[in-house]
């Protein structure tokens, strides 16, 4: 059985006397929303009661201080689905309080192993998800800016870009995500691996493309027919790699969901320092090491690792995804081992498209 | 019907808010960067730290967000540190910036301008510097954290939890974040400059504090309407005194040797001494800061008065001095190739003081000049007429505004001489420039005999004693294996871009490198075989210097920096 279990110590105090009707309705809302067992409620002379309450979920107490306005309650549920929050808010709607001080704990993670260790886990998918999807943004500013030009315009446009497709990409998260969360999740992050790893390939391919394009009609590569359609294809690629990243973090908000009802929304937490770390790498440590070729491979295996690993942890079977797990990782092997020719090759016919 | 009208409202009220807060989020976090950046002239250094340390703060905002157990009253102390914050950010940025500068300089005061303005001798204070400027990025990170889940806090407690809201928070929140980079890329930086931009940005942002107490507290408003004005009376302060602020921080920048110099025999306060120095001109273009001032210069005892441009506080030129930087790099190399080119090909320079020297040459029949940056053209026509004698306007010279890379990559004209003139490549911006790529596209454009020169950073052994006398005391004086480092990456770059002729030379501090794609030894008597009419005498004696040289670097295919591989050069780590 699954002993996790969430416990709020209340304390309040009052805004005015306490009446009886404040503790009736304290019980109403346990009793709404609870299954109660059995009570106990002893009234103290001159004032003052406590009452205690077994729940089928565990239990609650209530000690009322009239004297001094104040309160202070117990509820224990041995789930992680009750929402503690919103019984407060219940409580707090008809009983008026001036100051609070509320806790939630989680508890029981002992006489559950593993439990803990689920929602660490998440986090951890969440940094380096993060942290791949950044870089796959750089990788692509830096690759747009040797064949656009002007560096600092394509940095700003392609963060703006990134930050406002993945806007998009939560937006429309519940449009778009209907099918289990885990098995859309590694589904997002084989696709993110694909697109990421051949971006700055496919960048350069698209202005070789329309160069070749320009020459054989005779049009001039400025003139907007050129470069409009071009411009949009590159900036496409942004888009996708963003909008799909974009999806990515209400996945693991719900997956964290799963296992720790309060801590999932601290995804949000790590996937700032997923990019955090990404940011800062990728000027420090990974470019001056690394050609951008190769960093887009290696940023790839590492995304699909984590999908790789995320479906063993959580026990997703799907055969086509290993398939295109096992062809992806051996492409990229390949691709990273001849990579001195292969990148000369690719420089010189779609960068140079053979002229230079 | 009705209700669903109003939840419809309140949503659409919820998301407005959201998407301003963010957008002033991302502004602060922008202005530190680009404030840092500038200031310390090492752009993608700051840039990355600084968001780092920026979206760590957010981080820790949203994880510890749960510990606020008031939401209204926590947004709204949120909301008033954050304008409070940003009001001062720049500000503070200058303030602290000036302070470190200043007390270097009292330490370590030479009295030599460029060693005076660009070395950073203590390490603790630059330390100290950069602590306390990322302590300010790291609070509006922490705060700026806090506000997606409040926000998502405020719209359970309105319209009930529901996943799908929390989402569209997070959306609209990325949203209003592309609205703050682009708005501030375009528009606030280029118009009003980082002062009045915080002013402005942390107005707004007290505006929706001033909206939350309105909307959601019933009572204890007096004292956040208290705060709230202390922080509108700081912003409408310092935004009438911007023109202040930004002008004794430059000066106290640009002027140090002065201030320093004369504080022996002075006794005014610091503020006085700095109020009477004159303004520094800045002016801001789409891509840099252009900063010009007049600075004294004593030459044979007589004290005058010279012109100096900088650009992202980077040194361009002095007028007392540039005449050895540009006759050198025009006179030199074409008296080097020993034929004087027709059709040339000039690469930034838009001071238009290369093209001066250039336009003295009847046999040069066309220049084509690239300058990406509209600001410099409109200088070199205007402010630097006289200096550049109207180079610019010549019928010879047909400039055109845009990316010198972009250029060469898709023009089809041949040159027979390429000038270069680019800033030095201290990062990866700037190292494209420098890239086997681009000099491949170089070579492409030379006619057969043409030839390439351009300025870089490239080191020699006597250059190096020069430092040293020149008084910087903290540098690395000895030639060492960093200087052959940045030696061989240039000659392998050039190397492997089909440059057979490499030939480095140095006239007074500048070095300068030239090209060709034939091979062929230099011959040291182009110096007695050409004519040197357009030389003045002190270039002669520094072109004479050139036979003994030695410029130490290695070639090999590792040391190669591509735009797919980029390697950084830097003069000297400041």
């Amino acid at each position: 059985m699954d002993t996790r279990s969430q416990h709020l110590l209340f304390d309040a105090l009052l805004e005015r006397e306490l009446t009886s009707a404040d503790v009736d309705h304290i019980k109403e809302v346990i009793e709404k929303n609870l299954t109660v067992v059995s009570r106990i409620e002893h009234k103290f002379t001159p004032q003052g009661e406590t009452i205690v309450f077994i729940l089928a979920e565990s239990h609650f107490s209530l000690h009322t201080y009239p004297e001094n306005k104040f309160i202070s309650l117990d509820i224990y549920v041995c789930n992680m689905d009750t929402d503690l929050k919103k019984i407060v808010n219940e409580i707090s709607a008809v009983v008026a309080f001036e100051k609070v001080d509320q806790k939630f704990l989680a508890r029981g993670k002992l006489g559950t192993p593993g439990s803990s260790a689920d929602i660490n886990f998440v986090y951890f998918v969440t940094v380096i998800t993060a942290c791949c999807s950044i870089l796959y943004e750089l990788l692509l500013a830096q690759t747009l800016s040797t064949t656009m030009g002007n560096t600092a315009l394509r940095y700003n446009t392609t963060i703006g870009l990134y930050i406002a497709a993945m806007g998009f990409g939560a937006l429309l998260y519940k449009k778009f995500i209907k099918r289990d969360v885990i098995e859309e999740f590694v589904k997002i992050e084989l696709l993110l691996s694909l697109i990421g790893g051949v971006a700055p390939i496919m960048a350069l391919i698209f202005d070789y493309a329309f160069n070749k394009i320009a020459n054989g009609s005779g049009v001039s590569f400025f003139s907007n027919w050129i470069q409009m359609p071009l411009f949009t294809l590159n900036h496409l690629l942004i888009i996708a790699i963003g909008f799909l990243s974009g999806l990515e973090l209400p996945l693991l908000i719900d997956m964290g969901k799963r296992f720790d009802k309060k801590k999932g929304s601290f995804v949000l937490a790590y996937d700032y320092f997923g990019t955090l770390i990404g940011a800062i790498l990728f000027p420090i440590m990974i470019l001056p090491v690394l050609d951008i070729f190769t960093i887009g491979y290696v940023v790839s295996i590492m995304n699909i690792l984590m999908a790789f690993t995320v479906m063993t942890k959580l026990k997703i079977q799907n055969n086509k995804y290993k398939i295109f797990i096992i062809l992806m990782l051996i492409a990229w092997a390949l691709l990273i081992y001849n990579s001195t020719v292969i990148n000369a090759g690719i420089i010189q016919k779609f960068y140079f498209g053979g002229q230079v | 019907m009705k209700k669903n009208m109003n939840r419809n409202l309140i949503k659409a009220e919820i998301l407005v808010v959201t998407i301003i807060l963010a957008f002033c989020s991302i502004i602060y976090e922008l202005l530190l960067a680009n404030t840092l950046a500038i200031v310390t002239g090492n752009y993608i250094w700051w840039q990355s730290l600084t968001i780092g340390i920026y979206i760590g703060g957010l981080g820790l905002g949203a994880y510890w967000s749960d510990k606020l157990s008031d939401t209204y009253k926590s947004i709204i102390n949120i909301e008033i540190a954050l304008s409070f914050l940003g009001v001062f950010s720049v500000t503070y940025v200058y303030l602290l910036h000036g302070s470190y500068k200043y007390m270097d300089n009292l330490f370590f005061y030479t009295g030599n301008f460029h060693s005076t303005i660009y070395l950073q001798n203590l390490f603790i204070l630059k330390f100290v510097f950069f602590a306390m400027v990322q302590l300010l990025t790291f609070f509006i990170g922490l705060f700026s954290g806090f506000e997606i889940p409040l926000m998502v806090r405020i719209a359970e407690d309105h319209l009930g939890e529901s996943e799908e809201g929390e989402y569209q928070i997070f959306g609209i929140n990325y949203i209003g974040t592309l609205v703050g980079t682009t708005f501030f890329a375009y528009l606030l930086l280029p118009k009003l400059d980082v002062i009045k931009t915080s002013v402005v940005v942390a107005m707004l942002n007290l505006a929706v504090c001033l909206y939350f107490i309105v909307r959601y507290l019933d009572k204890n408003r007096l004292r956040y309407y208290i705060s709230s004005l202390a922080v509108l009376v700081c912003g409408v302060f310092i935004g009438f005194n911007e023109p202040k602020i930004t002008q004794s921080y430059l000066k106290l920048f640009y002027y140090m040797p002065k201030i320093l110099g004369e504080s022996s025999r002075n006794l005014d306060s610091l503020s006085d001494r700095i109020a009477r120095l004159p303004d520094i001109n800045r002016s801001k273009s789409l891509y840099q800061y252009l900063d010009i001032f007049t600075y004294p210069t004593i030459d044979k005892g007589v004290i005058k008065d010279s012109t100096i441009l900088t650009l992202d506080t980077n040194f361009q030129f002095n007028t007392d001095t540039e005449f050895y930087y540009h006759q050198a790099f025009a006179h030199v190399s074409i008296a080097m190739n020993e034929k004087v080119p027709k059709k040339v090909l000039l690469l930034g320079g838009g001071d238009g003081l290369l093209l001066r020297e250039l336009v003295k040459y009847k046999e040069i029949e066309s220049i084509d000049f690239i300058e990406l940056d509209e600001k410099m053209l409109d200088l070199a026509k205007g402010r630097f007429a006289d200096i550049n004698q109207h180079s610019v306007s010549n019928p010879k010279v047909h400039p055109q505004i845009n990316d010198g890379f972009y250029y060469l990559r898709n023009t089809s004209n041949k040159y027979d001489a390429i000038f270069i003139d680019f800033p030095y490549p201290n990062s990866y911006d700037l190292a494209r420039l420098y890239s086997v790529e681009f000099y491949k596209y170089v070579r492409k454009a030379l006619n057969p005999g043409g030839f390439a020169v351009l300025d870089a950073p490239f080191f020699d052994r006597e250059n190096e004693v020069k430092d040293h006398v020149r008084g910087r005391i903290m540098l690395t004086t000895v030639f060492n294996e960093r200087h052959i480092l940045n030696n061989s990456v240039l000659a392998s770059t050039f190397y492997y871009a089909g440059f057979k002729t490499f030939f480095p030379y140095r006239i007074a501090d500048e070095s300068f490198l030239f090209l060709k794609s034939e091979t062929g030894a230099i011959d040291y008597d182009f110096m007695q075989k050409s004519d040197l009419s357009k030389l003045s005498p002190e270039t002669i004696v520094e072109m004479n210097k050139i036979k003994n040289q030695d410029f130490p670097y290695e070639i090999s295919s590792k040391y190669v920096n591509s735009i797919f591989r980029p390697m950084v050069v830097k003069k000297n780590e400041f």
